[in-house]
């Protein structure tokens, strides 16, 4: 006989068969989840992950059958995934994130939330201060826009309208569709926040030194007009929701930019990504809050008018989040 | 809808990455085509336009009643859609889009840990920034920056274009959102396994087997490396080679190792020749000798 035997033909005619099982199976956890699988074929499924990897191993070493290595290397890989990231389900997902991720990823960060609150409250004493000594400086902080007719000029009584929606024309039309407005304003506001945290992190500062400041001098405003507490009440019910939002958005933006600058002993990418993941957990999880703060905003605003209710809301909402971030999720770390 | 059948065998497969695994045995990666990558990126962008678009027309219809809800129904539709389709498929997908599924490519951790949660929501949120924000401030600036000037449209498309060509400027092809969250994406091709050209050989009725009519000696199988061998791989696993090619081939090989009898039928040289220079090629590297190519084999023949 001079007929060649390769080792590497037999090599495969010795595996093959195991290969294509770990290949139905595959074929099978891909097309309808790792539950289609019976209770012996789950039992035997990392057993051919280690087949189809040594096999793997053993082809680089022996083999020039290029197919053959393709076909393992995309065999093994796919083996990989099933058997070390499986995969998760829709609504636990969501539940996890809300009761665990997002309050966790918060305090772990609440070196940064600080320093953005921080920052936030320079703006607004800024812009209180400024425009009480002066009313026209109003319009260096705030956005004609915003303002929706509201300046210096405007009637106590004209801001009085706004605050309890004594406008008629406005009421009915713009109910929802501002709250959504307002919704998707805020949240893009967030997600720039966190943005330019990315890109130069001086503007995360200006960008909260700016929102406080139009806070500020709205406030001095309505102050000037003797009408302080009427226009808290109109702000605080959805305002403590959006503006920790804000701010927390700002905290996640502060932290990757600082995760930049100062990686510690971690290389720059390293850091980057140990921060950049959490910045995202708290954007979406910001998404949440601006939802709710929108929802505040154009319901119960528009529709309750008493104070002390709006007090209550806003005293209820205060003290939920700081449950939620102070407690909720903190006996089980997240695997 | 299953991911494309690649059977890209002698293809350069461009740039790899391992990642290590519990078993000690690194995986291989080839990375995802900027062009794949924008074609899945056009996809998805393409679908989830077409469902905001037809859930828009359902409210135009429904706006005939009440205008105020629709309006508002569908401001949150779209960010929602547009938000949602990426990281909610990617989440329930192991990290593909209906895009990347089309493509073949796949979303993965760059240290080969599972693919969390956190850094699928990262690397979405990531996009919001590089493409939707300035898109939106080029189409429609006024809601996000009210009064916006030419210049700003003009810092805002070069915005996009930095972020858009941002993954040609590193070596792992990563998109800001990627190097955000630690992911890289992949092609994940589903090789199928062929018959194997070196197995037992074929005995044609009235003749021996092909080794027995082509016998080659060490100094035939000198001339070439892997590389070569495995164009004739891909030459042979052709099925529809046409006659010349094969016998073209098998008298530029017959040449070069100095072949000198005729060739009658090139086909059966040609896997005969692959099977023995396979089969030394095989035992020169298990006994430490590589050799990637020609050129490698040339200087193995010649020392120094």
């Amino acid at each position: 006989m001079s007929e060649i035997r390769l080792r590497s033909a037999q090599f495969r005619r010795e595996r093959e068969e195991r290969w294509r099982e770990l290949e139905e199976l595959l074929e099978k956890v891909e097309k309808r989840g790792i539950r289609a699988l019976s209770a012996a074929e789950l039992h035997s499924l990392p057993i051919l992950y280690r087949v189809a990897i040594s096999s793997l191993s053993v082809a680089r070493s022996i083999s020039l059958d290029r197919n053959v290595l393709e076909y393992l290397e995309g065999l093994a890989t796919r083996a990989y995934f099933c058997v070390y990231s499986p995969r998760r389900r829709g609504r636990r997902v969501v539940l996890e994130f809300f009761t665990r991720s997002f309050p966790q990823t918060v305090r772990d960060l609440k070196v940064w939330l600080l320093l953005s609150i921080a920052i936030s409250a320079v703006g607004f004493f800024t812009g209180l201060g400024m425009t009480r000594t002066d009313l026209d400086s109003f319009y260096l902080f705030v956005d004609p826009e915003l303002a929706v007719g509201r300046g210096p000029t405007s009637r106590r009584e004209l801001l009085l309208d706004v605050i309890f929606n004594r406008e008629e024309k406005n009421k009915v039309d713009n109910l929802s569709a501002f709250s959504t407005f307002l919704f998707t304003h805020n949240a893009q506001i967030g997600l720039l926040c966190y943005a330019v945290g990315v890109v130069p992190l001086l503007l995360v500062g200006i960008l909260l030194l700016k929102n406080g400041m139009m806070l500020g001098a709205f406030a001095a405003l309505h102050e000037h007009h003797e009408i302080g507490p009427e226009f808290w009440s109109w702000i605080l019910p959805h305002g403590i929701t959006e503006l920790l939002a804000v701010m927390l958005c700002g905290g996640a933006g502060l932290a990757v930019g600082m995760a930049v600058i100062f990686p510690g002993r971690r290389t720059r990418l390293e850091s980057l990504v140990t921060s950049g993941r959490k910045a995202g957990t708290i954007v979406v999880g910001c998404i949440g809050m601006f939802f709710i703060a929108a929802l505040i905003e154009g319901y119960f605003r528009q529709l309750v008018n008493d104070m002390t209710l709006r007090y209550g809301l806003a005293a209820v909402t205060a003290l939920f989040w700081v449950y939620y971030f102070g407690w909720v999720g903190r006996a089980e770390k997240t695997a | 809808m299953s991911a494309p059948r690649f059977v890209s065998i002698g293809e350069r497969l461009g740039p790899t990455r391992e990642i290590p695994t519990p078993e000690g045995v690194p995986l291989r990666f080839a990375l995802a085509l900027a062009g794949d990558r924008a074609g899945a990126f056009l996809i998805d962008a393409f679908l989830v336009s077409v469902v905001v678009f037809l859930a828009l027309l359902l409210l135009f219809l429904v706006a005939v009643v009440d205008k105020a809800a629709a309006i508002s129904v569908g401001l949150v539709l779209i960010f929602t859609v547009r938000n949602c389709y990426f990281s909610g498929l990617e989440i329930l997908w192991r990290g593909r889009t209906i895009g990347k599924r089309l493509l073949g490519l796949q979303v993965i951790d760059r240290a080969g840990h599972p693919l969390r949660v956190e850094a699928i929501f990262a690397r979405n949120l990531t996009r919001e920034i590089e493409v939707f924000l300035p898109l939106t401030v080029m189409l429609g600036g006024e809601t996000i920056w009210p009064g916006v000037p030419p210049w700003g449209r003009l810092i805002t498309l070069l915005w996009a274009l930095f972020f858009v060509l941002f993954p040609l400027l590193n070596r792992d092809r990563l998109r800001l959102g990627d190097l955000l969250a630690g992911t890289m994406v992949v092609r994940s091709p589903k090789p199928v396994l062929l018959p194997d050209l070196a197995g037992a050989p074929q005995k044609p009725v009235g003749k021996g087997p092909e080794d027995l009519e082509f016998s080659f000696s060490r100094q035939h199988l000198e001339a070439y490396g892997i590389y070569e061998l495995q164009v004739l791989e891909r030459i042979l696993r052709q099925n529809n080679t046409p006659q010349e090619t094969l016998r073209a081939v098998a008298e530029k090989i017959a040449k070069k190792i100095g072949w000198r009898e005729l060739v009658r039928e090139p086909r059966r040289f040609l896997s005969a020749f692959y099977r023995a220079q396979r089969s030394h090629l095989e035992s020169r590297m298990l006994l430490g000798d590589r050799r990637e190519d020609k050129d490698a084999a040339a200087k193995a023949r010649r020392p120094n």
